[in-house]
């Protein structure tokens, strides 16, 4: 990313964490959590401890970070190295995203582009750009309707199934937009807390119905898989995108949601301002933002919101040409 | 439910429970396990200490040749209930003076062998008060609630259930409002496992006792029916760090989880061992069993059926296990079967094709 494009959206983060501090949410018992930072270079900086609520948004506005995060576990030293840290328990936390649902959709929007030349095309990508032969192919995916339908299909089912088989209470559960694919279940529950990686294995297994024999004594009701990520729940010292930050491939927030998950994350998640910016498109399918349809666009100048900008150069489709 | 349903009856039939262990302390308070004799004995429990001697030596032979505790119970009642705890503690001192894990292991299991029929016992003569004194035994054992209709909290079942069985896994159970309803059978099987446990930790956590010669020689009396571990592995230095471990430990008659088990029986068959010989470095397992030995080997290498059997779990699998030794000889591998510089085979994190075991022989 060149100079000029990382500025371009550093300066627009900065609008929002200058203008929309409210909308950070600084979890629970921070002292006891680590939190990490990912700057626009992509070097990431984990281990950051804050003993006040106010030292965590002094830190975001020094910094400017690409992605926040803060640990699903409490720890007694969250400054220290991870095997000194001493864990204390940890919240359970559940990640869906597209990557790990089948839409059927996703034949007919996700594609690849060469890094280089910006050849598009359709999946399966090829393995060298046949206009330059770059070997640098990225895959985008790209989500609609339906394929959002779907994801949220899946996770009002896991929070059902939470609430009835696992007992979790409304008090201990919260529903987040991710942010740009998917969403984020949290759950903090004294009685789950204390759980090891292998015990929250087995309730990944359960969710994602791994190693169901189909002769037990399950109720065929809950006998549907769930995709959730397996590696985010059973990881005891993940971090976890924090509630209210810009997600760092859309520049979206990650919004916090009733269990319905009512309502267009794509209208409600929109945080960056509206001032108009020229970009130069190389492709974009069409995509709808805070109400508002864009494209599908195929290498074009346009001159769009901030936050619809700001959009497509974090998918690598578009750069900026003047502010 | 009252809050002590036991009644003094029941404190022999679960002597690691703090309210049986107050009661007995009346009892040996006295008692001086480096200088017996026949006459204090016979003041705190009214039996000789020969006949004592004798009770805690056929508990401790029958507990680690056989697999479970005997107690004699030509007593009369109350003389039992004191003889009886009486022979627990002190030979759970005798244990802890021998300092051996595998003796500590098995008697430890052993006796929660003893305690489990107890237990099912009150569940199946289907009274009340039966149901009563097991959900409050099972509490005192394993620190988890277990509610009059023999039903877990999700979180103490993942703790307590063991993890090798289909059968077993949460995915296979019927869950309601955070509960996992279990059979009485299974109820037997995890308290079996809850009460080794706590005796296991209740012998560790004891000084090491200064002992009267004649318990002393206890010691060798039991260590006698130690098993032999078998002389299958000839070349350990080939063998990674993780297995070296697990292989110790296995040998120093240590309760290895399943999936240290698992992990050695999938290497060893990887490596070219027969299914006998792994089999056979299971016997100095503290819960030996050689028939569900032999199947679980049979199930793992999947030989005898034809199929290919179950892959070496990937170095990443081992470390969030807690099986992971890895220095510095082990490189850069992500599967044990790399060790050493062989290609390895197929991990279950997935990777190339399998090798075939003698090619990945070590």
């Amino acid at each position: 990313m060149s100079v000029n494009q990382r500025e371009f959206l550093q300066s627009a983060f900065r609008w929002y964490y200058f203008n929309r501090q409210a909308e950070i949410k600084i979890p629970t018992r921070f002292r006891e959590r680590e939190f990490g930072f990912r700057d626009f270079d992509g070097n990431m900086k984990r281990h950051i401890s804050i003993a006040e609520e106010r030292e965590l948004t002094a830190l975001i506005i020094q910094t400017i970070p690409r992605s926040i995060y803060s640990s699903s576990s409490y720890y007694r030293f969250p400054a220290a190295p991870m095997d000194q840290k001493g864990w204390i328990e940890g919240d359970l936390i559940f990640d869906l995203d597209l990557k790990e649902v089948n839409a059927r959709c996703k034949v007919k929007h996700d594609f690849w582009i060469c890094d280089d030349c910006k050849l598009v095309g359709r999946l399966p990508p090829p393995l060298t750009c046949s206009r330059c032969g770059s070997k640098r192919i990225s895959k985008v995916e790209w989500i609609c309707d339906e394929c959002l339908g779907k994801i949220k299909g899946q996770t009002v089912s896991l929070i059902q199934m939470l609430h009835d088989d696992f007992g979790i209470r409304h008090d201990e559960l919260s529903a987040y937009f991710s942010g740009n694919h998917g969403y984020h279940i949290s759950v903090s529950s004294t009685l789950y807390s204390s759980l090891s990686s292998r015990e929250r294995t087995e309730i990944v297994d359960y969710i994602r119905l791994n190693g169901f024999t189909g002769s037990g004594q399950r109720a065929p009701s809950s006998a549907l898989a769930i995709k959730v990520d397996p590696s985010v729940s059973m990881d005891v010292h993940r971090i976890f995108r924090l509630p209210g930050s810009l997600h760092d491939k859309s520049g979206l927030s990650k919004k916090e949601c009733d269990e319905q998950l009512s309502g267009d994350p794509f209208d409600s998640a929109v945080a960056l301002r509206e001032d108009p910016v020229k970009i130069r498109i190389t492709y974009a399918p069409q995509i709808r933002l805070k109400g508002q349809v864009f494209g599908p666009y195929k290498d074009e100048s346009k001159t769009i919101p901030t936050y619809a900008a700001v959009y497509l150069m974090l998918k690598g489709l578009a750069v900026v040409e003047a502010t | 439910m009252t809050d002590e349903p036991l009644a003094s009856g029941d404190f022999p039939k679960y002597p690691y429970l703090p309210e049986s262990m107050k009661y007995i302390t009346r009892y040996l308070a006295r008692l001086d396990l480096g200088h017996m004799d026949d006459r204090s004995v016979e003041e705190e429990l009214g039996i000789g200490y020969a006949e004592l001697r004798g009770l805690i030596g056929g508990r401790l032979i029958s507990a680690i040749r056989d697999g479970i505790s005997k107690v004699d119970d030509r007593y009369s009642s109350q003389m039992y209930d004191a003889v009886s705890m009486a022979s627990f503690i002190i030979s759970s001192i005798v244990v802890r003076a021998s300092n051996d894990p595998y003796i500590i292991s098995r008697f430890s299991l052993a006796e929660g062998r003893r305690s489990e029929r107890f237990l099912l016992d009150e569940l199946e003569n289907n009274s009340m008060a039966g149901r009563q004194v097991a959900v409050y035994v099972f509490q005192g054992a394993s620190g988890c609630s277990l509610t009059m209709d023999l039903e877990l909290t999700v979180p103490c079942y993942l703790r307590l259930a063991p993890q090798y069985l289909a059968g077993w896994k949460l995915v296979n159970r019927s869950l309601s409002n955070g509960y996992v309803k279990v059979l009485e059978h299974e109820v037997g099987h995890i308290f079996r496992e809850a009460v080794a446990k706590k005796i296991r930790g209740i012998i560790e956590g004891m000084p090491q006792p200064t002992l009267d010669p004649s318990l002393k020689g206890l010691i060798g009396d039991i260590l006698k029916y130690k098993p032999k571990p078998p002389a299958v592995i000839t070349r350990p230095e080939r063998y990674p760090p993780c297995i070296n471990v697990a292989l110790k430990k296995l040998k120093d008659g240590e309760n290895l989880p399943h999936s240290a088990r698992f992990m050695l029986a999938t290497y060893l068959l990887r490596v070219g061992l027969s299914e006998d010989e792994v089999a056979s470095i299971f016997v100095t397992a503290p819960d030996y069993n050689e028939r569900v030995t032999r199947y679980q080997v049979q199930q793992i290498s999947g030989r005898k059926a034809g199929r290919e059997g179950y892959l070496v779990p990937s170095c990443r699998k081992l470390l969030t296990e807690g099986l992971c030794y890895r220095d510095e000889s082990c490189g850069t591998i992500t599967s044990p079967l790399q060790y050493g510089g062989h290609t390895g085979g197929r991990t279950s994190a997935s990777g190339p094709k399998p090798d075939s075991p003698k090619e990945a022989q070590p």
